[in-house]
């Protein structure tokens, strides 16, 4: 009986949401609203924020000296006057590989040290471990001037100023107790089973920490050599008073383009881009690593 | 081979929490043997000092009678299975399963071969290439247990590995690992604080309560024959109900009372309780140890007991109904089809010839090994 039930009425289309299909669209515009409000418009502002200073140095290093002095940096025609002075006349090539290789340094002690240090601090419950841990946060609050003479002293003592070594110990006293708290947050995420069934299936001690640990803690590995590259990158109290002479690292470098009488803006202002560049690319090319390891604890699953 | 003997075993962390204490445990080789016990009472602890992942305090844990209390994990080859899996999450499944071989330097075709043998047990078949986050619990248990498997070792040792699976599941891996170890034969230790696990699993089973061994036996020894009250509170579900009482000795026998309630010891059972010095009891009955007036055999007719049905649990081939009698409360199981109206009075005999009397005090079992008519239920099969 075909036709019994055509007296139904027929019922109004339906979105998927299940709701009307006019109402859905609404709901979506008011939806998109209210994250433009609460999501976009503030993280714009952030970004306008932290990028701005940076661009304002970009623009201000390719214009003329005349222009920067009359603060015609926006409609100036560019120059790369600057840059080329840069490399030719105070050798900031040599300045920077200075930088990268006091920083390579540090980085290589630093994961060095951190790694096993922190795979102590996870896996070990050892007599003053507790105690250790807070004093590597404590560290951290102290001002880094307080150790510059010692240091200072220390390194005369050993022959080693104006030497790459020791710029690599100097950062490396403040950077490793922050970097050992980073990588003891990511040794902690990963389960001692793991460690224990590498232990049962034939590995030694220093086996689980290679062939379990390390490769289950790239992420976090990457971000700490980050930190440590560029904290030692940013330096500059330490490596002005341990090797300020001969073998400058680049924010040396471009502190001493501050003259007594003239500052000269161009040079410094594309000193400091340059100087900023092999951070933002290493960021750049790390970032999914990165953010990858800063959420590790959060997504495992 | 695979023979572990525990002698004289103590546990303590850090100079004052005794996690296992005195523990003396002989696992024949080729045995299953289950250690089960309520949350905390150390067997994890005693797994893993077997194991060599926990310090033995003292004492001495011998495999094959080669004390290895001092013998690295590595070198005891032993396998294990953890509840979480522990499978390496940044290997392939086939990586997982050769990696304790490659460790011990095993030639390609050898590791070939011990891992054909593996999937063709579990059946692991088309998993090879994949990840472990790629793998359902079930899966990821079986791969956990292959990589036990082609190690080949002396000794199995699980800790709790059903725990994290579904029930229907659980009851699948079981069977699995019974079927397993038929094949293989090989000596198996195995964690759980599931009783029913431990009942079905164990060629033995050892029971334990914080830190010490409450009874060692065949799964029908702990259940028919309890050593001592925990046992019996622990084993069987529901547990036995154990009732606190006096025990009254005077005109030769022995009767428990306790208020309105009053049980006749039988004869035998009687005879055996020392003399003197005992005056508070628990009678330990099953829930199927009861019966209803009207259906009870003549010599069960002397105790009847009047009690009232609280709440009844079907479950499908009985009822359990848990019933009180004064202040204390117990639990019968009923036939589902004779279910007793709730609220109503109702009048009940307890089967004293399957009574157990536990000393209060010790809570040692005073009737062991007692044999009556009808007191063993549980038979294997
Ligand atoms: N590393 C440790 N430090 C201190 N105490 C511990 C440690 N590990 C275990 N314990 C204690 O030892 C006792 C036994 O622990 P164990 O893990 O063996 O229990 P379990 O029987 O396996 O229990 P569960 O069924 O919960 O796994 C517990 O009281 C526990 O708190
Ligand atoms: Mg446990």
């Amino acid at each position: 009986m075909p036709g019994g039930r055509s007296d139904k009425p027929i019922p109004p289309p339906i979105a998927a949401g299940g709701v009307p299909a006019g109402l859905e669209w609404n709901r979506e515009k008011t939806r998109f609203r209210r994250r433009l409000l609460i999501v976009h418009i503030p993280m714009a502002l952030v970004v306008v924020f932290a990028l701005a200073p940076y661009s304002w140095m970009f623009m201000t290093s390719i214009v003329t000296a005349e222009d920067i002095l009359k603060l015609n940096i926006i409609g100036a025609t560019p120059t790369l006057d600057h840059y080329i002075r840069l490399f030719s006349r105070i050798n900031f090539l040599s300045n920077m590989i200075n930088s990268f290789l006091v920083a390579c340094g540090v980085m290589a002690a630093g994961l060095t040290l951190s790694i096993t240090a922190a795979y102590s601090f996870s896996r070990f419950r050892f007599l003053g471990r507790a105690y250790l841990m807070k004093q590597f946060l404590v560290v951290n609050m102290f001002p880094i001037v307080l150790l510059i003479i010692p240091l200072f002293i220390i390194m005369r003592k050993a022959g080693l100023i104006d030497t790459y070594l020791a710029v690599i110990i100097s950062h490396s006293t403040f950077a490793i107790p922050f970097s050992t708290w980073m990588m003891t947050g990511y040794m902690d995420a990963i389960p001692r089973d793991l460690d224990e069934a590498a232990l049962i299936d034939g590995c030694s001690r220093l086996g689980t920490l290679f062939r379990v640990l390390l490769p289950l803690c790239m992420p976090g590995i990457v971000a700490t050599g980050i930190y440590l590259f560029i904290t030692s990158w940013n330096e500059y109290l330490y490596a002005s008073t341990l090797a300020g002479g001969e073998m400058k690292t680049i924010t040396v470098a471009i502190q001493s383009l501050i003259g007594e009488y003239v500052i000269e803006w161009g040079l410094l202002t594309a000193g400091g881009f340059v100087g900023s560049l092999p951070a933002t690319i290493l960021f750049l090319f790390l970032q999914r690593r990165l953010v990858g390891g800063l959420t590790q604890g959060a997504v495992k699953g | 081979m695979g023979k572990v003997s525990l002698s004289k075993v103590w546990k303590v962390y850090d100079g004052k929490i005794v996690a296992v204490s005195d523990v003396n445990l002989e696992i024949r080789d080729g045995e299953f043997m289950v250690l089960v016990g309520p949350s905390g009472c150390g067997k994890s602890t005693t797994l893993r000092m077997i194991a060599g992942l926990e310090h033995i305090s003292s004492g001495e844990i011998a495999i094959d009678d080669v004390v290895v209390n001092d013998i690295p994990p590595r070198n005891r080859d032993i396998a294990m299975v953890f509840q979480s899996y522990a499978l390496y999450p940044h290997m392939s499944v086939r990586e997982n399963l050769s990696f304790g071989l490659v460790m011990r330097k095993m030639a390609a075709e050898e590791i070939g071969r011990r891992l054909a043998r593996a999937v063709d047990i579990l059946g692991l078949g088309d998993l090879l290439a994949r990840q472990p986050k790629a793998l359902s619990g079930g899966q990821r248990q079986r791969v956990a247990m292959g990589r036990a498997i082609v190690r080949d070792p002396k000794v199995f040792l699980f800790d709790e590995p059903l725990s994290n699976l579904d029930a229907r599941m659980r009851v699948e891996m079981r069977k699995e690992i019974i079927k397993l170890h038929r094949r293989i034969g090989t000596t198996m230790i195995y964690v759980t604080h599931d009783q029913v696990e431990a009942m079905t699993l164990g060629d033995r089973i050892c029971v334990m309560e914080s830190g010490v061994i409450r009874q060692i036996g065949t799964p029908g020894e702990v259940f028919d024959n309890p050593e001592n009250a925990f046992v019996a509170g622990f084993i069987g579900t529901p547990p036995m109900n154990l009732l606190e009482g006096g025990l009254d000795r005077s005109g030769g026998g022995g009767v428990f009372r306790d208020g309105d309630l009053a049980a006749t010891l039988p004869p035998a059972m009687a005879g055996m309780l020392p003399p003197a010095g005992v005056e508070r009891v628990f009678l330990g009955l099953r829930p199927k140890s009861f019966v209803f007036r009207k259906k009870a055999p003549a010599d069960a007719l002397r105790d009847v007991w009047t009690v009232m049905p609280e709440v009844a649990e079907m479950l499908g081939e009985e009822s359990l109904v848990h019933v009180r009698a004064g202040r204390r409360r117990f639990v019968i199981s009923v036939d589902p089809h004779d279910l007793p109206e709730m609220d109503r009075p109702l009048e009940i005999c307890p089967l004293m010839n399957r009574a157990h009397i536990f000393d209060s005090r010790s809570g040692r079992n005073l009737s062991r090994g007692l044999v009556l008519p009808g007191r063993h239920s549980m038979r294997r099969i």
